[in-house]
Formats: C-alpha cells, structure tokens, sequence
C-alpha cells in the first residue's frame, strides 16, 4: 500500500496519484481536508506499529511501503482556520501533522521525502555549504546585518541579489545601491545578500537513478514569477553533460532526498553555478511544458519497480 | 571566548557565562541579532563576525559554543514589530543555523538543518536510535482524536547527562553509562540529557532532552573543559 498525504487539488500529488492508479497500485490517500475525521494510533518502541483512520477507512501503518508526502501547511487548512486558533478541531489538526511527520521519520516505509532529509532547505546558506561539498560551485553569498558589509560585497562583484535566508518564499530582487538608507533596514535582520550569476536556468529533477533536466529561458530575475512581472518564459527538455548529472545524484543523495529538484545556472563562458536543492519540487510546472514523465518515474519509484 | 545562545530569559543560559566568566563567556540572544556587523560568508566562515552585547567578535575569537533552543521563537522577538515577528524568527534560526553550524570552533551540540540544538529529533526517533543501539525502551505511544485527551507520559525515576566522554547520574542506578554514550555518539552530540523509568526487568530509556541544565559545578566544569579541549589542540 502507497499512502499519499497533502490535499488532492495539489498538482503533484495529482499527477502522483492518477499515475499510480494508472499502474493499479493500492493506494491510501490521506485527504488534509478530512483531518477532522482523522485519527492516528502510534506506537514506536523496538518495532514500529499503528494504525491511521480516515473517516471509515482505516490502514494499518505497517502494510504501507512508501509514502509521497506533500502535505499543506496544517495550520492554513481552511478547515482549521475556521475553526479558530487553538480550538480543539485547531490542536487535534496539529497532533495528527505532528504525529504523522514524527511516523514518517522512523517508518521503515520508502519515504519521499523525510522531513529530516527537507530541512537543509530551510537555511538557504547552510544548504549552500552542502551543495559546495557536494562538488557543486555555489554563488557566493553574504548573510548580513552590516550595511557596508552589503556595499562591499556589492562593490566587489558588481551585481547582487537578496533573498530570504530561511525556507520562506520570497521574490528574488537586485540589490538597488542607489537606495543605500533602505539598506539600514538589515541591521534588524541578517539578510542574504547573493553573487549575481547572469546566465541560463536550468531545473534537474532526480527521482532515484532517472534525471529530468529542462531548460528556461526568461529574461526575469526570478523566472517563477516571470508571468507576474510582464516577462517571458520558456522552458524545454533537455540533456547534459554526464558528469554534471552524475554531481546532481550525488548531490540527492548525500541530502538523503530519493526526489529532489535541482536549480543550476550556467554561465556564457560554460561555468555551472548551484542555488538550491527543492525537497519537494513543484514539478508539475516543468512537466507540463516539457512532457517529461516525471509523475510516472515518482510512481514507479514509489511502487517499487 | 565561549558563547550560550539562548533566549533572553534564560536564567540557567546566564548563570553558564558566569561560571565560565574566567575563561571568557557571553551569552548571545536574539536581540543580538538585531544589532550592526554581522556577517556569514558562505564557504568562509572564518571569516564571520559576531555581535554581541553590542561588541564585534570575529568568528574566529569564539572558542566553544553551547545552544540552548531549538530555533528563535516569535515571541523572543519583542523589539521587532508584531506583524514581522514570525517572518524574523525564521530568518533569524535559519542565519544561526548556518554561521554556528560552520564555526570552526568545539561544540556540545552543533546545530544541524532541523534545528540549533543537534539532530533536532522528534521523541520517536531518539526511541528508534536507543533501540538500534541496544539500548531498551519504554514504547512512545501517540493516541490522536478529535476532542480524546493526551497520551500521559511515564514516570522518568533516573536521569543521566552526558557531556562529552563523561556521565552524570549513572552512579546512582543501576544504568550502564554506555548506552547514554553511546546515544549521543548516534545522534552527533556532547551534550544529551536521557530519562529512565522503571520497567519488570530494569531501566528503560523513556525520553530525551537535547539541552539538559548543567546544573552542578561538575557539569560545568566537564562542559566547559569539554569546549576548551579541543580550542587547546587546534591551536597546536
């Protein structure tokens, strides 16, 4: 048995799921948005046992194999925002995420993706010191509360962006130095400060042993949004080079992450730059533009085969 | 210098910097983060600054590093407007979690990606980590319904702390000091607090605390020794 677990609207799961009933796999979906009828029986000592009740079904925790886990922010569940913060439907919301995060850590189950192997992404900066033993150049990158340390590292490589430090989204933007007060605002909070890389994006997804590059030309900063800001976009298949496949496996696997999407640049003259490995890649924007059956090969994983 | 992240109202956090004033102690909290000169250079983490209590510190000036919290809270941010307070608590945990993962210097719980007191591992896992190391365990057992009370927890009777190679608490029951070390060798950390309750045929391990109070002058001294080792051999 496959558990699924995050909200049946999410395109991944989606895909994940009309895949594998696709290939007749059993199938156990566990719907957030039912998480009122939920209940969870958890038992880890020398063994791992339990059982996870959704309304009437009911699957025992030891007959699932794999697990796709996309959850949604629980707290954010309209089910429980409506309820109100710290009503009992609010709390029990939270004990079942908490004790289903704490199975899918100890569950002898092929998981993708176990949290402890997700969290690198939330320190961006940290994540970078990964990817950097990894093999992988990484831009270099300042996190600061020092506004002249900002207009140094500025100076120094002519073109800087910043982004959020943490897993929170955040738009990537151009350092303005020609706003230098704004800059006092970081003495707040440390900020990252990044290398601009001009150059081609590229987006590797390693599911397993099978990669899925494409490639995106946009002429936005941050092409997730280039849509939202008037630029263009396109994005296609396509293949690269052995050995720069080869650093992107080793790169998933020393994070512990079976299905990873991997965000390159490549520069004018050649030089590959890393900026983030995605635990839990939104796939489905590459998929639905390239074709490639990424949906079918996280399936196919999951099953087994 | 020898720094303690940990909140500002952590009263045990300070009395640490006190006995550890001698060889050069501060505690660093979050309001320290809202201060002028930090920097974090990735891939060049020596050559980071620190600020604290208003003074500069060169990254490499801190000797030994012992944290206190898991991550920085909202709430610990009082000087920050309310509205940013969660946005600021997670930028703030994810720059710590960076520059004192890459510090160079000895640490008691080196911060990892889920957290900046070691593994940041959910009670389950510590019970899965003890049973593989042979270790016997009181099953952790969760029970969630709609509207069902919690789950009591058991009786912790013993309790061991192990800071670096050393063991506290064993003394006085019938517990090996092994499987203390040992669980902390498993987890990465020099610094575990573990709870024992009474079962039919002995002690067993029934919850864990990454940060446990070094609360006698020979814990102290063991941590504090424990950090300044290490400083000593490098400088060699």
């Amino acid at each position: 048995m496959i558990l699924l677990w995050g909200l049946p609207g999410d395109g991944p799961l989606r895909a994940v799921h009309a895949s594998l009933l696709a290939r007749q796999e059993a199938v156990f979906l566990f719907d957030q948005h039912a998480i009122k009828t939920a209940a969870l029986d958890l038992v880890v000592g020398n063994t791992v046992q339990g059982t996870l009740r959704i309304g009437d079904d009911a699957i025992a925790l030891e007959s699932i194999t794999a697990v796709y886990a996309r959850p949604y922010d629980v707290r954010q569940l309209p089910v429980l925002q409506e309820a109100g913060l710290h009503s009992p439907l609010w709390q029990h919301g939270l004990a079942i995420d908490d004790a289903l995060q704490a199975w899918v850590e100890v569950t002898p189950a092929f998981v993708i993706n176990r949290p402890s192997a997700m969290a690198s992404n939330s320190s961006k900066p940290y994540q970078a010191a990964l990817i950097r033993t990894s093999g992988l150049d990484v831009p270099d990158s300042l996190v600061t509360t020092d506004p002249d340390a900002a207009l140094a590292f500025h100076d120094l490589h002519g073109s800087v962006i910043y982004k959020s430090t943490s897993g929170v989204r955040s738009i990537v933007s151009r350092l303005d130095v020609s706003r230098r007060e704004r800059l006092d605002d970081i003495c707040n909070c440390p900020t990252q400060f990044q290398q601009y890389v001009a150059g081609t994006d590229f987006r590797v997804h390693v599911v397993g042993d099978t990669v899925f590059s494409s490639e995106i030309v946009s002429d936005a900063d941050d092409y997730r949004y280039a849509g939202r800001s008037g630029h263009s976009i396109d994005i296609r298949a396509c293949t690269l080079e052995p050995e720069l496949v080869e650093r992107c496996c080793r790169l998933a696997a020393a994070l512990g992450l079976p299905f990873a999407g991997i965000d390159l640049r490549r520069t004018q003259s050649g030089r590959w730059y890393c900026f983030e490995v995605n635990p839990s890649p939104g796939f489905t924007f590459y998929q639905e533009a390239t074709g490639q059956k990424i949906a079918e090969t996280v399936a196919s994983l999951l099953a087994g085969r | 210098m020898l720094i303690v992240f940990s909140s500002a109202h952590d009263v045990a956090a300070r009395a640490i910097a006190a006995a550890w004033a001698p060889w050069g102690a501060a505690v660093c909290t979050p309001a320290d983060l809202s201060s002028r000169g930090w920097r974090h250079y990735v891939g060049s983490p020596q050559a980071g600054v620190a600020v604290i209590n208003g003074q500069l510190l060169p990254a490499t000036a801190i000797t030994g590093v012992i944290t206190r919290f898991p991550a920085v809270q909202p709430e610990m941010l009082a000087h920050i407007a309310a509205i940013e307070r969660n946005y600021v608590a997670a930028e703030m945990t994810a720059f710590l979690i960076a520059f004192i993962s890459a510090l160079p210097c000895r640490m008691l719980n080196r911060p990892t990606a889920g957290g900046l007191c070691g593994p940041a591992w959910r009670p389950e896992q510590w019970i899965r980590a003890a049973a593989r190391a042979g270790i016997p365990v009181r099953s952790r057992r969760r029970h969630v319904r709609l509207n069902a009370p919690a789950v009591s927890e058991a009786d912790v009777t013993v309790e061991l702390t192990v800071i670096g190679d050393r063991v506290f608490g064993a003394a006085e029951a019938p517990i090996p000091a092994d499987w203390a070390r040992s669980l902390a060798q498993a987890a990465g950390v020099g610094l575990l607090g573990l709870g024992f309750t009474p079962q039919a045929t002995g002690f067993a391990l029934a919850c864990v605390h990454p940060s446990p109070d070094l609360d006698t002058p020979e814990k102290l001294d063991a941590a504090r020794e424990f950090l300044l080792s290490k400083s000593e051999a490098q400088r060699q």
